[in-house]
């Protein structure tokens, strides 16, 4: 019965206009939507390389000094010395970390077009590096990127809308419905049966496509093992689609006119995927304001006077032996200045130490909130799984932002041992300055974060597929 | 089979149908006559289960309708006083779905053909799509759609508004011809013309009540009218 219910509803889909003009863009769009990810994420991947590059480039011209003069084909002179511990801690070397793109970054573009994925790493305070700027995707606050995850999340259910907001008034206005319902099959097999066919003719092809699709332009997916995320994916977008396709069910049961209908389903789909996403952002920073970066530049400094008061250390005298010029003179100053300055930054710092905590909270708080909150909307809930699953997520950049700063802290204990021991680095020093290494999150630390995820799309989508088919149980369209 | 007992229908206040007591045989034409508001389409509507009794039973084939929405509607055939169909389908196909629906996958366009031919349809139109019919034609669609089912049971509700005298008299034709084969026909009408024609029975409702019932072969034409005009009157 189910099956000749589906089957006159494709006959008669099949004889619609809409099709021919909905299907053809959602497949368009669909397509242009992995392509832009792909694009993106090989522009991601191209920068990461670059930027290691960059670094590979600092140190190896170290080495290649220290060889030439070690060789004597290079006159020595201090200050061009490639040994010098804190010259090179603090700006004759660098470190690029880099977090380059998932192979799965084409699902969504995410944080990534907001926070950097490569950052630069020297002596001084990570936070220097601007990369502790507030997060502040303006895909929020106006429709961003075109990527895939922006069609199935903003688009997809508009089409789903367009499809089924009249599924079962346009029966009742039409007047076929008197016939339908004198017939032996109940309005629920109808409704299920209608849903049915355009549930799999949606969802199957924005399943097909972006498994496909992707998988085309990411070859890399399944060499890389990343299969079972884009898996997860699609059951992700069958359980959205399925959540407002329930609704389409809920809101035809009421018995309302096709405009009504289309009028509640559109204010559903403004609510949800445009205003309460950027309700809960906004709800999350008026609620846990981060300090302000200014703050932080003035705490900074003031620790820095505090810390020079104490040590009653003048940067200024370096000055003055530096005007000097003598290569001896250079190099004694040069190394008690390193060896004063360096912990005494450290110190600045640590009186600092509080308005970095307090931004590390209060985006820790933002965090947990836009967490919790997520949950009201089906829409964020899809957002935040895609991004986990591209990691492009808060979560994944916040771990990069973490392996970052431990590496800066491997940096700085590295050099800082040498100028404590008024030394330059060894040769072996110099050829194995540890470099940054990226560990991406683990499968299963990104399944466990999106388990929640899935687990409310499933409530949502049964909630609305349960209250809708039992209110069409007490379905009363048929006598009016 | 068909039996109201004691049914009511209230809406909200207004009692629409006020203890309907009646019983159709296999083979019978009932015609429901009355005024617009009489309670002859909630009748009707009750017995479809389209709308639940206040009170009372309606019967189809001895199962009550309230309780066994989806079997009774095994046992029944309809035709509304406007059919209306999918327009982007042929008469054709419009058959074809309802038959399907109806339990009958297993007949042939032939079969088909055969069911709109007998209803009326001209030869050309059942490939066409439904959007080009006229409301007569959209009308026996509805009828072959009734042929087809099989059913035990009819309920008509004006259905031969639209159709020309020609349409409307081979339409009465089939009525009885279906009866003949034991089918129980309830018809709701404002012609009394057919209803003496092509009715083994007749009753007037007025009010939500069914202040006559009768047998049209006891009364002549003329009779019928001046009953149903004094009916009205009161």
């Amino acid at each position: 019965m189910i099956r000749q219910i589906m089957k006159n509803e494709w006959t008669l889909l099949s004889r619609e206009k809409i099709l021919y003009l909905a299907l053809p863009i959602y497949l368009v769009m669909l397509i242009y939507g992995i392509m832009n990810g792909t694009e993106w994420k090989t522009f991601l991947y191209d920068n990461s390389i670059e930027a290691r590059e960059m670094a590979d480039k600092v140190f190896q011209s170290k080495r290649d000094t220290l060889d030439k003069i070690l060789a004597g084909k290079l006159k020595y002179s201090y200050a061009e010395d490639p040994r010098l511990p804190a010259q090179l801690a603090r700006y004759k070397g660098y470190e690029m970390a880099t977090k380059p793109p998932a192979p799965t970054a084409a699902i969504s573009i995410g944080q990534s077009d907001v926070v950097p994925s490569y950052v630069k790493v020297q002596w001084k305070p990570m936070f220097k590096q601007a990369n502790t700027d507030e997060i502040e995707n303006p895909r929020n606050l106006a429709v961003g990127t075109f990527d895939l995850s922006f069609v199935l999340i903003y688009l997809y259910p508009l089409l789903i809308i367009a499809l089924s907001y009249n599924v079962l008034s346009s029966e009742r206005e039409q007047g076929t419905q008197v016939l339908l319902l004198s017939q032996p099959v109940s309005v629920r097999q109808f409704v299920l049966g209608k849903i049915l066919l355009r549930g799999s003719l949606i969802i199957g092809t924005a399943v097909v496509v972006s498994l496909f699709g992707l998988i085309v332009a990411n070859p890399d997916i399944l060499s890389a093992g990343y299969a079972w995320r884009i898996a997860m994916m699609a059951v992700i977008l069958a359980l959205y689609g399925t959540f407002w396709f329930g609704l389409a069910v809920l809101v035809n049961a009421l018995g309302k006119k096709s405009s009504t209908n289309a009028l509640i389903m559109m204010a559903a789909w403004i609510g949800l995927v445009l205003v309460l996403p950027a309700a809960l952002n906004l709800a999350a920073k008026t609620l846990y304001p981060l300090p302000s970066r200014i703050a932080m530049v003035q705490a900074l400094r003031k620790g820095d006077e505090q810390a020079t008061k104490e040590s009653k250390f003048s940067r200024a005298y370096r000055a003055d032996l530096l005007r000097a010029g003598e290569e001896a003179a250079l190099k004694a100053s040069n190394t008690d200045f390193y060896l004063k300055v360096l912990p005494l930054e450290q110190q600045a710092e640590k009186i600092a130490q509080p308005i970095f905590d307090e931004f590390e909270n209060q985006r820790q708080a933002q965090q947990t909130l836009a967490e919790r909150l997520k949950y009201l909307s089906p829409a964020a809930v899809t957002q935040i799984a895609f991004n986990e699953l591209a990691d492009s997520s808060a979560g994944s950049f916040n771990n990069f932002n973490q392996q970052v700063e431990a590496y800066h802290d491997v940096w700085r204990q590295y050099f800082l041992k040498p100028v404590q021991e008024n030394r330059v680095l060894t040769k072996d020093e110099l050829w194995n300055i540890p470099r940054f290494q990226y560990q991406p999150e683990s499968g299963s630390t990104i399944f466990g974060r999106i388990f929640g995820d899935v687990l409310a799309l499933l409530i949502f989508a049964g909630a609305m597929l349960v209250i809708g088919f039992r209110l069409l149980r007490n379905y009363s369209g048929a006598a009016r | 089979m068909l039996e109201a007992v004691n049914l009511k229908k209230d809406y909200g206040g207004h009692l629409a149908l006020k203890g309907l007591n009646l019983k159709i045989e296999p083979g019978e034409i009932y015609c429901l006559l009355g005024a617009n508001g009489a309670g002859k389409s909630t009748t009707i509507n009750l017995f479809l289960d389209f709308i639940k009794p206040s009170s009372g039973m309606a019967l189809i084939d001895g199962m009550n309708v309230a309780d066994h929405s989806i079997e009774t509607k095994k046992a029944l055939a309809y035709i509304p006083e406007i059919v209306m169909l999918y327009r982007n389908l042929s008469g054709l196909e419009n058959l074809r779905y309802f038959s399907q629906l109806a339990g009958h996958s297993e007949y042939t366009d032939a079969d088909l053909l055969g069911f709109l031919k007998r209803a009326g349809l001209p030869d050309h139109a059942p490939m066409k799509r439904v959007g080009g019919y006229s409301k007569g034609m959209r009308q026996k669609v509805g009828i072959a759609i009734a042929i087809a089912k099989q059913a035990k049971v009819l309920l008509l509700d004006e259905p031969t508004s639209g159709l020309d005298p020609k349409a409307s008299n081979e339409f009465s034709d089939l009525l009885v011809q279906l009866a003949g084969d034991g089918v129980a026909i309830l018809m709701a009408t404002h012609d009394l013309f057919r209803a003496k024609e092509s009715g083994t029975r007749a009753g007037i409702m007025k009010h939500g009540e069914l202040v006559a019932d009768l047998v049209t072969a006891d009364i002549g034409h003329a009779d019928l009218e001046a009953l149903y005009l004094k009916h009205m009157h009161d």
